[in-house]
Protein backbone atom coordinates (compact mmCIF):
# COMPACT_ATOMS: atom_id res chain seq x y z
CA UNK A 1 0.00 0.00 0.00
CA UNK A 2 2.44 2.44 1.01
CA UNK A 3 5.00 1.81 -2.09
CA UNK A 4 2.18 2.35 -4.62
CA UNK A 5 0.93 5.37 -2.61
CA UNK A 6 4.13 7.04 -3.13
CA UNK A 7 5.12 7.25 -7.17
CA UNK A 8 0.78 8.52 -6.86
CA UNK A 9 2.14 11.43 -4.96
CA UNK A 10 5.14 12.22 -6.95
CA UNK A 11 3.26 12.25 -10.29
CA UNK A 12 0.86 14.55 -8.41
CA UNK A 13 3.76 16.85 -7.44
CA UNK A 14 5.34 16.96 -10.59
CA UNK A 15 1.89 17.75 -12.19
CA UNK A 16 1.50 20.41 -9.89
CA UNK A 17 5.12 21.64 -10.08
CA UNK A 18 4.92 21.57 -14.25
CA UNK A 19 1.66 23.65 -13.72
CA UNK A 20 3.30 26.23 -11.63
CA UNK A 21 6.03 26.60 -13.90
CA UNK A 22 3.50 27.10 -16.94
CA UNK A 23 2.09 29.62 -14.53
CA UNK A 24 5.33 31.49 -13.97
CA UNK A 25 6.42 31.49 -17.27
CA UNK A 26 3.27 32.11 -19.48
CA UNK A 27 1.78 35.29 -17.22
CA UNK A 28 3.81 38.08 -16.59
CA UNK A 29 4.29 39.96 -19.99
CA UNK A 30 7.43 41.93 -17.76
CA UNK A 31 9.53 38.83 -18.45
CA UNK A 32 9.88 40.86 -21.88
CA UNK A 33 9.86 44.34 -20.28
CA UNK A 34 12.86 46.13 -21.64
CA UNK A 35 14.44 49.08 -19.69
CA UNK A 36 15.17 52.60 -21.33
CA UNK A 37 17.42 55.18 -20.02
CA UNK A 38 15.17 58.45 -21.66
CA UNK A 39 17.12 61.98 -21.69
CA UNK A 40 14.92 64.69 -22.42
CA UNK A 41 14.80 68.15 -22.60
CA UNK A 42 11.83 70.85 -23.34
CA UNK A 43 10.18 73.57 -21.76
CA UNK A 44 8.20 74.46 -18.79
CA UNK A 45 4.96 76.61 -19.32
CA UNK A 46 2.18 78.19 -17.11
CA UNK A 47 3.04 77.24 -13.64
CA UNK A 48 1.84 79.73 -9.80
CA UNK A 49 3.88 79.19 -6.93
CA UNK A 50 2.81 80.67 -3.35
CA UNK A 51 6.34 80.25 -2.01
CA UNK A 52 8.13 83.46 -2.50
CA UNK A 53 8.45 84.47 -5.55
CA UNK A 54 9.96 88.39 -5.91
CA UNK A 55 10.47 88.51 -9.31
CA UNK A 56 6.95 87.25 -10.47
CA UNK A 57 8.76 84.77 -12.38
CA UNK A 58 6.24 81.10 -11.49
CA UNK A 59 4.03 81.91 -14.54
CA UNK A 60 7.19 82.36 -17.25
CA UNK A 61 8.85 79.59 -19.47
CA UNK A 62 11.95 78.01 -18.82
CA UNK A 63 13.94 75.51 -19.99
CA UNK A 64 13.55 71.96 -18.55
CA UNK A 65 15.97 69.61 -18.35
CA UNK A 66 16.04 66.21 -17.25
CA UNK A 67 16.62 61.98 -17.18
CA UNK A 68 14.07 59.37 -16.82
CA UNK A 69 14.11 55.22 -16.11
CA UNK A 70 11.16 53.17 -17.75
CA UNK A 71 10.07 49.65 -18.56
CA UNK A 72 8.59 49.15 -22.16
CA UNK A 73 7.20 45.99 -22.55
CA UNK A 74 4.15 44.93 -24.86
CA UNK A 75 1.82 45.37 -21.75
CA UNK A 76 -0.30 48.08 -20.96
CA UNK A 77 1.29 48.58 -17.32
CA UNK A 78 4.37 49.82 -16.99
CA UNK A 79 6.42 52.23 -14.50
CA UNK A 80 8.43 55.01 -14.60
CA UNK A 81 10.77 57.05 -12.28
CA UNK A 82 12.00 60.74 -13.62
CA UNK A 83 14.26 63.81 -12.17
CA UNK A 84 13.54 67.23 -14.33
CA UNK A 85 15.56 70.58 -13.25
CA UNK A 86 14.29 73.74 -14.14
CA UNK A 87 17.13 76.17 -13.84
CA UNK A 88 16.39 79.66 -13.08
CA UNK A 89 12.33 79.13 -12.10
CA UNK A 90 12.47 82.44 -9.63
CA UNK A 91 14.13 84.59 -12.15
CA UNK A 92 12.50 86.81 -14.31
CA UNK A 93 14.08 88.66 -16.74
CA UNK A 94 11.55 91.85 -17.47
CA UNK A 95 11.10 92.41 -13.44
CA UNK A 96 15.11 91.85 -13.27
CA UNK A 97 15.15 94.87 -15.55
CA UNK A 98 13.40 97.04 -12.94
CA UNK A 99 14.65 95.63 -9.47
CA UNK A 100 16.49 92.61 -9.50
CA UNK A 101 16.00 90.39 -6.23
CA UNK A 102 16.71 87.08 -6.89
CA UNK A 103 19.81 85.51 -7.80
CA UNK A 104 21.08 83.78 -10.46
CA UNK A 105 21.30 80.18 -9.24
CA UNK A 106 17.68 79.49 -8.20
CA UNK A 107 16.01 76.46 -9.16
CA UNK A 108 13.09 73.96 -8.74
CA UNK A 109 13.98 70.08 -9.15
CA UNK A 110 11.26 67.38 -8.82
CA UNK A 111 11.65 63.41 -8.73
CA UNK A 112 8.64 61.56 -9.19
CA UNK A 113 8.15 57.58 -9.94
CA UNK A 114 4.89 56.96 -12.42
CA UNK A 115 2.57 54.40 -13.57
CA UNK A 116 2.52 54.30 -17.26
CA UNK A 117 -0.48 53.12 -18.53
CA UNK A 118 -0.04 52.48 -22.21
CA UNK A 119 -1.89 51.31 -25.18
CA UNK A 120 -0.53 47.93 -26.72
CA UNK A 121 1.61 48.27 -29.87
CA UNK A 122 -1.09 46.05 -31.55
CA UNK A 123 -3.28 48.96 -31.54
CA UNK A 124 -1.17 51.09 -33.08
CA UNK A 125 0.19 49.36 -35.85
CA UNK A 126 3.77 49.98 -34.72
CA UNK A 127 3.47 53.79 -34.63
CA UNK A 128 3.79 55.43 -31.46
CA UNK A 129 2.39 54.25 -28.66
CA UNK A 130 0.63 56.73 -26.39
CA UNK A 131 0.57 56.16 -22.77
CA UNK A 132 -0.98 57.80 -19.64
CA UNK A 133 1.26 58.94 -16.39
CA UNK A 134 0.18 59.02 -12.75
CA UNK A 135 2.17 58.91 -9.84
CA UNK A 136 3.79 60.99 -7.10
CA UNK A 137 6.82 62.35 -5.74
CA UNK A 138 8.81 65.29 -4.49
CA UNK A 139 9.35 69.14 -5.67
CA UNK A 140 12.11 70.93 -4.74
CA UNK A 141 12.87 74.70 -4.64
CA UNK A 142 15.59 76.50 -3.79
CA UNK A 143 16.11 80.02 -4.42
CA UNK A 144 18.41 83.35 -2.85
CA UNK A 145 17.38 87.15 -2.96
CA UNK A 146 20.39 89.23 -3.09
CA UNK A 147 19.60 91.06 0.31
CA UNK A 148 19.18 87.41 1.76
CA UNK A 149 15.77 87.93 3.60
CA UNK A 150 13.58 85.68 2.31
CA UNK A 151 15.58 82.41 1.02
CA UNK A 152 13.75 79.63 -0.12
CA UNK A 153 14.81 75.69 0.57
CA UNK A 154 11.96 74.06 0.40
CA UNK A 155 10.79 69.98 -0.75
CA UNK A 156 6.79 69.32 -0.65
CA UNK A 157 5.40 66.72 -1.74
CA UNK A 158 3.59 66.16 -5.52
CA UNK A 159 1.17 64.74 -7.26
CA UNK A 160 2.31 63.59 -11.34
CA UNK A 161 -0.02 63.66 -14.43
CA UNK A 162 0.60 63.33 -17.76
CA UNK A 163 -0.28 62.08 -21.40
CA UNK A 164 2.33 61.20 -24.26
CA UNK A 165 3.84 59.05 -27.00
CA UNK A 166 6.66 56.56 -27.61
CA UNK A 167 7.94 55.21 -30.41
CA UNK A 168 11.32 53.27 -31.63
CA UNK A 169 13.20 53.85 -34.03
CA UNK A 170 15.51 51.06 -33.84
CA UNK A 171 15.82 48.35 -31.40
CA UNK A 172 17.44 50.41 -29.10
CA UNK A 173 16.83 53.97 -29.74
CA UNK A 174 13.30 55.80 -29.52
CA UNK A 175 11.59 58.60 -28.96
CA UNK A 176 8.79 59.62 -26.26
CA UNK A 177 6.70 63.15 -26.58
CA UNK A 178 5.34 63.71 -23.07
CA UNK A 179 3.52 66.71 -21.41
CA UNK A 180 3.16 66.57 -17.92
CA UNK A 181 1.44 68.78 -14.79
CA UNK A 182 3.00 68.97 -11.49
CA UNK A 183 1.37 70.25 -8.26
CA UNK A 184 2.32 69.98 -4.95
CA UNK A 185 -0.17 68.73 -2.16
CA UNK A 186 0.80 70.72 0.47
CA UNK A 187 -2.24 73.15 1.30
CA UNK A 188 -1.56 77.13 2.43
CA UNK A 189 -4.14 78.97 4.62
CA UNK A 190 -6.74 80.17 2.98
CA UNK A 191 -5.85 83.53 2.03
CA UNK A 192 -3.08 82.54 -0.09
CA UNK A 193 -0.44 84.51 1.05
CA UNK A 194 3.50 83.63 1.20
CA UNK A 195 3.63 79.37 1.33
CA UNK A 196 4.26 75.75 -0.04
CA UNK A 197 2.45 75.26 -3.20
CA UNK A 198 3.70 75.13 -6.73
CA UNK A 199 2.65 73.77 -9.90
CA UNK A 200 3.67 73.98 -13.72
CA UNK A 201 2.94 72.34 -16.70
CA UNK A 202 6.39 70.49 -18.96
CA UNK A 203 6.26 69.35 -22.19
CA UNK A 204 9.42 67.37 -23.48
CA UNK A 205 11.17 65.62 -25.80
CA UNK A 206 13.05 62.51 -24.70
CA UNK A 207 15.34 59.66 -26.77
CA UNK A 208 14.85 56.02 -25.10
CA UNK A 209 18.06 54.98 -25.10
CA UNK A 210 18.75 51.33 -23.86
CA UNK A 211 21.09 51.26 -21.63
CA UNK B 1 44.22 132.46 -7.02
CA UNK B 2 43.64 129.94 -8.70
CA UNK B 3 45.05 127.78 -5.98
CA UNK B 4 43.51 129.25 -3.50
CA UNK B 5 40.29 128.55 -5.79
CA UNK B 6 41.79 124.75 -6.21
CA UNK B 7 41.99 124.19 -1.73
CA UNK B 8 38.35 125.66 -1.16
CA UNK B 9 36.64 123.35 -4.14
CA UNK B 10 39.26 120.78 -2.58
CA UNK B 11 37.56 121.49 1.14
CA UNK B 12 33.79 122.12 0.15
CA UNK B 13 33.96 118.34 -1.83
CA UNK B 14 35.75 116.90 1.39
CA UNK B 15 33.19 118.33 3.49
CA UNK B 16 30.14 117.66 0.93
CA UNK B 17 31.22 114.36 0.03
CA UNK B 18 30.81 112.07 3.19
CA UNK B 19 27.33 113.62 3.83
CA UNK B 20 26.50 112.57 0.42
CA UNK B 21 27.41 109.27 0.77
CA UNK B 22 26.04 108.96 4.20
CA UNK B 23 22.79 109.84 3.11
CA UNK B 24 22.64 107.68 0.51
CA UNK B 25 23.35 104.62 2.65
CA UNK B 26 20.76 105.69 5.12
CA UNK B 27 18.31 105.83 2.04
CA UNK B 28 19.69 102.53 0.53
CA UNK B 29 17.64 99.97 2.82
CA UNK B 30 14.42 102.24 2.77
CA UNK B 31 14.79 102.17 -0.98
CA UNK B 32 15.02 98.47 -0.87
CA UNK B 33 12.00 97.45 1.31
CA UNK B 34 9.84 99.36 -1.35
CA UNK B 35 11.27 96.68 -3.95
CA UNK B 36 10.19 94.11 -2.02
CA UNK B 37 6.96 95.10 -0.48
CA UNK B 38 4.98 94.89 -4.20
CA UNK B 39 5.99 92.19 -5.45
CA UNK B 40 5.11 90.43 -1.99
CA UNK B 41 1.51 92.20 -2.21
CA UNK B 42 0.78 91.23 -5.68
CA UNK B 43 1.84 87.40 -4.83
CA UNK B 44 -0.74 87.16 -1.82
CA UNK B 45 -3.07 88.97 -3.83
CA UNK B 46 -3.35 91.88 -1.76
CA UNK B 47 -5.33 94.53 -3.86
CA UNK B 48 -4.09 98.08 -2.11
CA UNK B 49 -1.77 98.49 0.39
CA UNK B 50 -0.46 101.89 2.34
CA UNK B 51 3.25 101.97 4.24
CA UNK B 52 5.26 104.26 5.97
CA UNK B 53 8.34 104.25 7.86
CA UNK B 54 9.32 106.41 10.43
CA UNK B 55 13.12 106.90 11.61
CA UNK B 56 13.08 109.08 14.98
CA UNK B 57 16.69 109.56 16.23
CA UNK B 58 18.93 112.16 17.40
CA UNK B 59 19.46 113.51 13.46
CA UNK B 60 15.33 114.40 13.68
CA UNK B 61 12.60 112.35 12.14
CA UNK B 62 12.08 110.83 8.65
CA UNK B 63 9.34 109.24 7.04
CA UNK B 64 9.53 107.21 4.31
CA UNK B 65 5.88 106.37 2.58
CA UNK B 66 5.16 103.75 0.11
CA UNK B 67 1.55 102.85 -1.64
CA UNK B 68 1.22 99.66 -3.76
CA UNK B 69 -2.46 99.14 -5.65
CA UNK B 70 -5.47 100.51 -5.44
CA UNK B 71 -8.15 101.34 -2.47
CA UNK B 72 -11.02 100.72 -5.71
CA UNK B 73 -9.61 98.32 -7.76
CA UNK B 74 -13.18 98.88 -9.76
CA UNK B 75 -12.92 102.53 -9.74
CA UNK B 76 -9.12 102.54 -9.76
CA UNK B 77 -8.53 104.53 -7.10
CA UNK B 78 -4.93 104.61 -6.30
CA UNK B 79 -4.19 103.84 -2.53
CA UNK B 80 -2.28 107.06 -0.82
CA UNK B 81 -1.19 107.53 2.31
CA UNK B 82 -3.92 109.32 3.53
CA UNK B 83 -6.81 106.77 2.56
CA UNK B 84 -8.34 105.87 5.50
CA UNK B 85 -8.31 102.12 6.30
CA UNK B 86 -10.14 99.98 9.11
CA UNK B 87 -7.54 98.93 11.20
CA UNK B 88 -9.07 96.36 13.69
CA UNK B 89 -6.65 95.42 15.95
CA UNK B 90 -4.54 97.85 16.07
CA UNK B 91 -7.63 99.95 18.07
CA UNK B 92 -6.08 97.71 20.98
CA UNK B 93 -2.73 100.08 21.05
CA UNK B 94 -4.78 103.05 21.13
CA UNK B 95 -7.10 101.46 24.34
CA UNK B 96 -3.48 101.03 25.93
CA UNK B 97 -2.62 104.12 25.67
CA UNK B 98 -6.09 105.63 27.26
CA UNK B 99 -4.76 103.20 30.12
CA UNK B 100 -1.87 104.88 30.23
CA UNK B 101 -3.99 108.51 30.40
CA UNK B 102 -5.56 106.96 33.28
CA UNK B 103 -2.35 105.61 35.04
CA UNK B 104 -0.32 108.67 34.93
CA UNK B 105 -3.43 111.26 35.27
CA UNK B 106 -4.83 109.67 38.93
CA UNK B 107 -2.95 107.98 41.90
CA UNK B 108 -3.48 104.30 42.50
CA UNK B 109 -5.97 105.36 45.30
CA UNK B 110 -8.67 106.20 42.27
CA UNK B 111 -7.27 104.19 39.38
CA UNK B 112 -4.92 100.91 39.91
CA UNK B 113 -4.73 98.29 36.70
CA UNK B 114 -4.06 95.49 39.57
CA UNK B 115 -7.56 95.96 40.36
CA UNK B 116 -9.97 93.26 39.46
CA UNK B 117 -11.90 94.03 36.19
CA UNK B 118 -15.15 92.95 37.66
CA UNK B 119 -14.99 96.11 39.58
CA UNK B 120 -15.59 98.03 36.77
CA UNK B 121 -17.00 95.03 34.72
CA UNK B 122 -19.18 93.26 36.86
CA UNK B 123 -19.96 90.46 34.44
CA UNK B 124 -16.59 89.74 33.30
CA UNK B 125 -16.15 85.90 32.77
CA UNK B 126 -13.20 85.14 34.43
CA UNK B 127 -12.99 85.79 38.24
CA UNK B 128 -9.41 87.11 40.02
CA UNK B 129 -8.72 88.70 36.77
CA UNK B 130 -6.97 92.25 36.75
CA UNK B 131 -7.21 94.96 34.21
CA UNK B 132 -3.24 94.33 33.92
CA UNK B 133 -4.18 90.65 33.06
CA UNK B 134 -6.51 91.51 30.11
CA UNK B 135 -4.77 94.17 28.55
CA UNK B 136 -1.86 91.82 28.56
CA UNK B 137 -4.12 89.68 27.12
CA UNK B 138 -3.33 87.12 30.35
CA UNK B 139 -6.85 86.98 31.46
CA UNK B 140 -5.66 83.45 33.24
CA UNK B 141 -2.70 83.99 33.91
CA UNK B 142 -1.38 82.15 30.73
CA UNK B 143 -1.15 84.48 27.25
CA UNK B 144 -4.24 83.77 25.02
CA UNK B 145 -5.10 86.39 22.57
CA UNK B 146 -8.47 86.91 22.74
CA UNK B 147 -10.33 90.15 21.28
CA UNK B 148 -13.29 89.58 23.14
CA UNK B 149 -12.35 89.58 26.46
CA UNK B 150 -10.29 92.41 25.44
CA UNK B 151 -13.47 94.34 24.33
CA UNK B 152 -14.81 94.02 27.69
CA UNK B 153 -12.31 96.93 29.18
CA UNK B 154 -14.22 99.45 27.12
CA UNK B 155 -16.17 100.04 30.54
CA UNK B 156 -13.28 100.48 32.26
CA UNK B 157 -12.27 103.69 30.28
CA UNK B 158 -15.58 104.69 30.52
CA UNK B 159 -15.67 104.45 34.79
CA UNK B 160 -15.85 107.73 36.93
CA UNK B 161 -12.00 106.39 38.21
CA UNK B 162 -11.06 106.61 35.07
CA UNK B 163 -12.07 108.88 31.85
CA UNK B 164 -16.10 109.38 32.91
CA UNK B 165 -17.38 109.54 29.24
CA UNK B 166 -18.17 107.46 26.29
CA UNK B 167 -15.49 105.48 25.12
CA UNK B 168 -15.54 107.38 21.56
CA UNK B 169 -15.03 110.64 23.37
CA UNK B 170 -12.59 109.24 25.38
CA UNK B 171 -10.88 108.15 22.22
CA UNK B 172 -11.91 111.72 20.64
CA UNK B 173 -10.67 113.80 23.46
CA UNK B 174 -7.55 111.96 24.94
CA UNK B 175 -5.23 110.80 21.59
CA UNK B 176 -7.20 111.79 18.42
CA UNK B 177 -7.37 115.45 19.33
CA UNK B 178 -4.57 115.62 21.34
CA UNK B 179 -1.96 113.97 19.49
CA UNK B 180 0.35 116.16 16.87
CA UNK B 181 -1.35 116.20 13.81
CA UNK B 182 -4.76 115.92 15.20
CA UNK B 183 -5.29 112.66 13.19
CA UNK B 184 -7.78 114.92 11.50
CA UNK B 185 -8.79 111.41 9.21
CA UNK B 186 -8.99 108.90 11.86
CA UNK B 187 -12.74 108.12 13.01
CA UNK B 188 -13.44 106.18 16.38
CA UNK B 189 -15.94 103.50 14.78
CA UNK B 190 -17.02 102.38 11.38
CA UNK B 191 -20.38 102.67 11.88
CA UNK B 192 -20.62 106.68 12.06
CA UNK B 193 -22.18 106.89 8.17
CA UNK B 194 -24.49 103.94 8.92
CA UNK B 195 -27.95 103.73 10.61
CA UNK B 196 -26.79 101.39 13.48
CA UNK B 197 -23.88 104.44 14.71
CA UNK B 198 -26.98 106.74 15.12
CA UNK B 199 -25.98 106.54 19.05
CA UNK B 200 -22.40 107.41 18.34
CA UNK B 201 -23.18 110.04 16.12
CA UNK B 202 -25.65 111.84 18.94
CA UNK B 203 -21.88 112.39 20.81
CA UNK B 204 -20.30 114.51 18.51
CA UNK B 205 -21.29 118.35 16.95
CA UNK B 206 -22.55 118.22 13.49
CA UNK B 207 -19.17 119.54 12.06
CA UNK B 208 -17.12 116.26 13.85
CA UNK B 209 -19.39 113.72 12.16
CA UNK B 210 -19.54 115.33 9.03
CA UNK B 211 -15.64 115.18 8.86
CA UNK B 212 -15.83 111.64 10.28
CA UNK B 213 -18.69 110.67 7.73
CA UNK B 214 -16.53 112.36 5.06
CA UNK B 215 -13.69 110.16 5.95
CA UNK B 216 -15.68 107.15 6.13
CA UNK B 217 -17.21 107.34 2.35
CA UNK B 218 -13.61 107.79 1.06
CA UNK B 219 -12.76 103.78 3.47
CA UNK B 220 -10.90 101.71 1.51
CA UNK B 221 -13.10 98.57 -0.36
CA UNK B 222 -12.69 95.70 1.36
CA UNK B 223 -11.48 92.93 -1.06
CA UNK B 224 -11.47 88.94 -0.26
CA UNK B 225 -8.25 87.13 -1.51
CA UNK B 226 -8.73 83.31 -2.00
CA UNK B 227 -6.73 80.64 -1.72
CA UNK B 228 -5.23 81.16 -5.44
CA UNK B 229 -4.29 84.81 -4.26
CA UNK B 230 -7.45 86.19 -6.46
CA UNK B 231 -9.46 88.97 -4.98
CA UNK B 232 -13.06 89.89 -5.01
CA UNK B 233 -14.99 92.45 -3.46
CA UNK B 234 -16.42 91.97 0.03
CA UNK B 235 -18.27 93.97 2.90
CA UNK B 236 -17.01 95.16 6.28
CA UNK B 237 -18.92 93.85 9.34
CA UNK B 238 -21.27 96.07 11.11
CA UNK B 239 -19.09 97.29 13.86
CA UNK B 240 -19.29 99.87 16.04
CA UNK B 241 -16.06 100.86 18.53
CA UNK B 242 -14.96 99.27 21.16
CA UNK B 243 -11.81 98.47 23.31
CA UNK B 244 -10.82 95.66 20.44
CA UNK B 245 -11.62 96.93 17.18
CA UNK B 246 -13.39 99.43 15.23
CA UNK B 247 -11.21 102.44 14.61
CA UNK B 248 -10.61 104.13 11.36
CA UNK B 249 -7.15 105.58 10.15
CA UNK B 250 -4.96 106.26 7.79
CA UNK B 251 -0.95 105.79 7.64
CA UNK B 252 -0.36 109.61 7.50
CA UNK B 253 -2.27 109.87 10.84
CA UNK B 254 -0.90 106.99 12.46
CA UNK B 255 2.95 108.18 11.69
CA UNK B 256 1.33 111.21 14.21
CA UNK B 257 0.25 108.33 16.33
CA UNK B 258 3.54 106.67 16.58
CA UNK B 259 5.61 110.25 16.15
CA UNK B 260 4.05 111.20 19.36
CA UNK B 261 4.74 107.99 21.34
CA UNK B 262 7.97 108.19 20.50
CA UNK B 263 8.34 111.85 21.74
CA UNK B 264 6.43 111.43 25.41
CA UNK B 265 9.96 111.11 27.00
CA UNK B 266 10.49 115.14 25.91
CA UNK B 267 7.04 116.34 26.02
CA UNK B 268 4.98 113.88 28.40
CA UNK B 269 2.20 113.91 26.24
CA UNK B 270 -0.03 111.76 25.84
CA UNK B 271 1.48 110.31 29.33
CA UNK B 272 4.74 110.64 30.67
CA UNK B 273 8.37 108.51 30.19
CA UNK B 274 7.52 105.98 32.58
CA UNK B 275 4.18 105.14 31.84
CA UNK B 276 5.37 104.80 28.21
CA UNK B 277 7.83 102.35 29.60
CA UNK B 278 5.56 100.37 31.53
CA UNK B 279 2.77 100.45 28.64
CA UNK B 280 6.06 98.24 26.64
CA UNK B 281 7.19 96.54 28.86
CA UNK B 282 7.02 92.68 29.18
CA UNK B 283 3.82 91.77 31.78
CA UNK B 284 4.98 89.11 34.22
CA UNK B 285 1.95 87.15 36.29
CA UNK B 286 2.37 85.08 39.50
CA UNK B 287 0.76 82.06 38.94
CA UNK B 288 0.28 78.85 41.14
CA UNK B 289 3.02 76.23 40.48
CA UNK B 290 1.24 73.30 41.31
CA UNK B 291 3.28 72.19 44.27
CA UNK B 292 1.80 75.38 46.70
CA UNK B 293 4.41 78.18 45.09
CA UNK B 294 4.07 80.40 42.35
CA UNK B 295 5.85 80.61 38.79
CA UNK B 296 6.62 84.26 37.46
CA UNK B 297 5.18 83.98 33.86
CA UNK B 298 6.43 86.78 31.68
CA UNK B 299 3.75 87.51 29.06
CA UNK B 300 4.90 88.39 25.12
CA UNK B 301 3.12 91.84 26.06
CA UNK B 302 3.03 94.74 27.79
CA UNK B 303 -0.28 97.08 27.97
CA UNK B 304 -2.50 96.53 24.35
CA UNK B 305 0.62 95.88 23.10
CA UNK B 306 2.71 92.37 22.01
CA UNK B 307 6.25 92.99 23.06
CA UNK B 308 8.72 90.43 22.06
CA UNK B 309 12.73 90.04 21.03
CA UNK B 310 14.58 89.91 18.03
CA UNK B 311 18.08 89.54 17.30
CA UNK B 312 18.71 91.27 20.53
CA UNK B 313 16.02 94.06 19.41
CA UNK B 314 12.92 95.26 21.02
CA UNK B 315 10.02 94.66 18.80
CA UNK B 316 6.98 96.50 20.41
CA UNK B 317 4.18 96.14 17.68
CA UNK B 318 0.09 95.25 17.13
CA UNK B 319 -1.85 94.10 14.48
CA UNK B 320 -5.37 94.09 13.41
CA UNK B 321 -7.62 91.95 11.29
CA UNK B 322 -10.97 91.95 9.80
CA UNK B 323 -11.33 88.88 8.30
CA UNK B 324 -11.76 89.38 4.42
CA UNK B 325 -12.23 92.61 4.85
CA UNK B 326 -8.90 94.60 5.74
CA UNK B 327 -5.40 94.00 7.63
CA UNK B 328 -2.97 96.57 9.67
CA UNK B 329 0.43 96.71 11.60
CA UNK B 330 2.78 98.31 13.32
CA UNK B 331 6.05 97.77 14.33
CA UNK B 332 8.42 99.41 16.36
CA UNK B 333 12.29 98.19 16.43
CA UNK B 334 13.24 100.11 20.14
CA UNK B 335 17.08 100.46 21.29
CA UNK B 336 18.19 98.61 23.80
CA UNK B 337 17.41 100.21 27.49
CA UNK B 338 20.60 101.40 27.90
CA UNK B 339 20.93 103.52 24.72
CA UNK B 340 17.69 105.57 25.00
CA UNK B 341 18.97 108.30 22.74
CA UNK B 342 19.17 105.42 19.73
CA UNK B 343 17.48 105.62 16.98
CA UNK B 344 13.49 104.20 16.54
CA UNK B 345 12.04 102.56 13.84
CA UNK B 346 8.55 102.18 12.94
CA UNK B 347 6.97 99.95 10.61
CA UNK B 348 3.41 101.13 9.85
CA UNK B 349 1.15 99.22 7.12
CA UNK B 350 -2.34 99.16 5.90
CA UNK B 351 -4.22 97.18 3.69
CA UNK B 352 -8.17 96.56 2.50
CA UNK B 353 -7.63 92.69 2.37
CA UNK B 354 -6.61 90.19 4.92
CA UNK B 355 -3.35 89.93 3.53
CA UNK B 356 -0.89 91.34 6.28
CA UNK B 357 -2.41 89.04 8.83
CA UNK B 358 -4.33 85.88 7.55
CA UNK B 359 -2.52 82.83 7.52
CA UNK B 360 0.24 84.00 9.84
CA UNK B 361 1.27 83.28 13.41
CA UNK B 362 0.65 86.97 14.75
CA UNK B 363 -2.06 85.56 17.53
CA UNK B 364 0.78 84.02 18.93
CA UNK B 365 2.80 86.57 19.53
CA UNK B 366 5.04 85.36 16.13
CA UNK B 367 5.36 88.53 14.17
CA UNK B 368 8.50 87.33 12.04
CA UNK B 369 6.14 84.47 10.65
CA UNK B 370 4.84 87.78 9.04
CA UNK B 371 6.98 88.33 5.21
CA UNK B 372 7.21 92.01 5.14
CA UNK B 373 8.30 92.43 8.67
CA UNK B 374 11.07 89.56 7.86
CA UNK B 375 11.98 92.42 4.91
CA UNK B 376 12.05 95.32 7.65
CA UNK B 377 13.78 93.82 10.52
CA UNK B 378 16.66 92.21 7.79
CA UNK B 379 16.90 95.14 6.17
CA UNK B 380 17.16 97.92 9.60
CA UNK B 381 18.20 95.63 12.62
Amino acid sequence: MTSRACPERARRASRRAALALLILFAAPRAAFADFFVVPFAGMKFGGSTSIVDLELASGKKKLVLGIAARTVDDGIIGYEVEFANIAGFFGNAEEAAIRPLVKSGNYVNDLTGSVVLSLPPGFTGGGLRPYAVIGGGLIHAQSEDFFDVLPVRRTVAALNLGVGAIGMITNNVGVRFDLRHLRSLASDPPTGGVGYQIAYSRFTIGLLLRP
Amino acid sequence: MNFRVFCAVLAIGTLVTPVQRGSAQEQFPFEIFGRYLEPLAQQIGMPGVSAAIIQNGPGGRAVRRYNFGFADVERKIPARSDTPYAIGGVTQAMTGVLHGVCIDRFPPSVFDIDRDIRLFVPGFPVANTSVRQVLAHATDGRFRYDPALFARLTPVIESPQCLDKPFRLAMAAEVLDRFRGGMRRTVPGMDLNRPEGAAGRALFDDATVARYQAVLSELAVPYRIDARGRASRSEYPSYGLDAASGMVSTVDDLVDFETQLDQARIDSVPFSASTLDLMWRNQGFDVPNGSGGTLRVVMPTGLGWFVTTESGQRLVWTFGYIQDASSALIVKILPPANAPTDRRLTLIMLANSGGLAQGYDLENANVTSNPFVKVFLRLFI
